[in-house]
């Protein structure tokens, strides 16, 4: 693979993958970094590349794996961190909240208390506009899988949303 | 007025709408005067604006700069595995050959054990033989001695 097919054919997926990887680990600069590093290393892999027939599914995957890798390593990370004295810590987060942190923390809020299957399966509808059938292909599902765990994930996101309009009234 | 098309929403919580109709739902939420979206419309605009986000230039320009930078690097003849390979491979010959050979030896071994065991049982039939045939010989001479020292008397 060529570095001019590698730019028409891998790089354009990079939003995409940023977006799913975000969507993993709700962190801007980390997601930055997980594609960058699935991207470098897809590079790496150019002349396996070559041989594989879906490379978007493929570079989904090595997102995905990627992605919850960071998120064990980062909460390790948390854990290490909780030991040590709260000042330091609250000195050496940034200052600066990036524009896109509300949306981030509410997309976080909308998933947060679906099941695992049902997250994923979200993730590749809602916020990356996989049909069905991509998704079925994605996550080795079948058709009845896919569209129960979709009207699973919607019921319990209306159900919150309507708590959320009915607590507005009550107040 | 209302921005929304309740046929669509409601196919849409029942996981019954196509991407396309989906994605009409987002426009007009996004489109929506914002008192009036209310928190589904808050909702599937998060969604569409989620669905926009993207990397900026600067991120495609650092990731060709590494990659041209690793293109220039200098070849390496072999890589990591290539390397891991050939030492394991080498490992498995000698290993292989170290076995045949000390099989082959301890085979030649066994039948030269066998061969010395042969001869010396085969000296030492010999030598039995040998024994054999002198106590016939000295019982012989026994006799005519005895025979001989009778005729002297």
């Amino acid at each position: 693979m060529t570095k001019e097919h590698f730019t028409i054919h891998v790089l354009p997926l990079q939003n995409k993958l940023y977006r799913y990887a975000l969507s993993i680990v709700f962190e801007e600069e980390l997601a930055k970094d997980i594609v960058q590093e699935v991207l470098l290393k897809l590079w790496d892999q150019r002349v396996k590349l070559m041989a594989v027939q879906n490379v978007e599914a493929w570079s989904i995957r090595m997102t995905r794996n990627l992605s919850y890798d960071k998120l064990k390593a980062s909460s390790r990370k948390m854990e290490d961190i909780e030991s040590v004295p709260i000042s330091f810590v609250a000195n050496s987060f940034p200052a600066e909240v990036t524009e896109n942190a509300d949306l981030i923390e509410a997309v976080k809020d909308i998933m947060q208390d679906l099941p695992e299957k049902q997250k994923e399966i979200f993730r590749l509808r809602e916020l990356l506009g996989y049909s069905n059938t991509e998704i079925e292909e994605l996550l080795s599902l079948d058709h009845n899988q896919v569209k129960v765990n979709l009207f699973r994930a919607r019921q319990k996101i209306k159900s919150k949303l309507l708590q959320l309009i009915n607590y507005g009234l009550e107040e | 007025m209302d921005w929304k098309n309740k046929k669509i929403v409601d196919k849409y919580w029942k996981a019954e709408s196509s991407l396309a109709e989906e994605q009409q739902l987002k426009e007009a939420a996004a489109n929506a005067i914002e008192s009036e979206k209310g928190k589904e419309g808050q909702y599937f605009n998060a969604l569409k604006s989620f669905s926009e986000l993207s990397l900026d230039a600067s991120f495609e320009e650092e990731l060709l700069k590494k990659i041209s930078t690793q293109q220039k690097a200098r070849p390496r003849l072999f890589s990591y595995m290539a390397i891991r390979n050939i030492a394991a491979s080498i490992l498995l010959v000698t290993g292989a050959t170290y076995s045949v050979l000390f099989v082959q030896n301890q085979q030649q071994k066994a039948i030269a054990s066998e061969l010395a065991f042969e001869e010396a049982k085969s000296a030492l039939l010999l030598m039995s033989a040998q024994l054999n045939k002198g106590t016939s010989s000295t019982y012989t001479i026994r006799k005519f001695s005895t025979t001989q020292q009778k005729l002297k008397r």
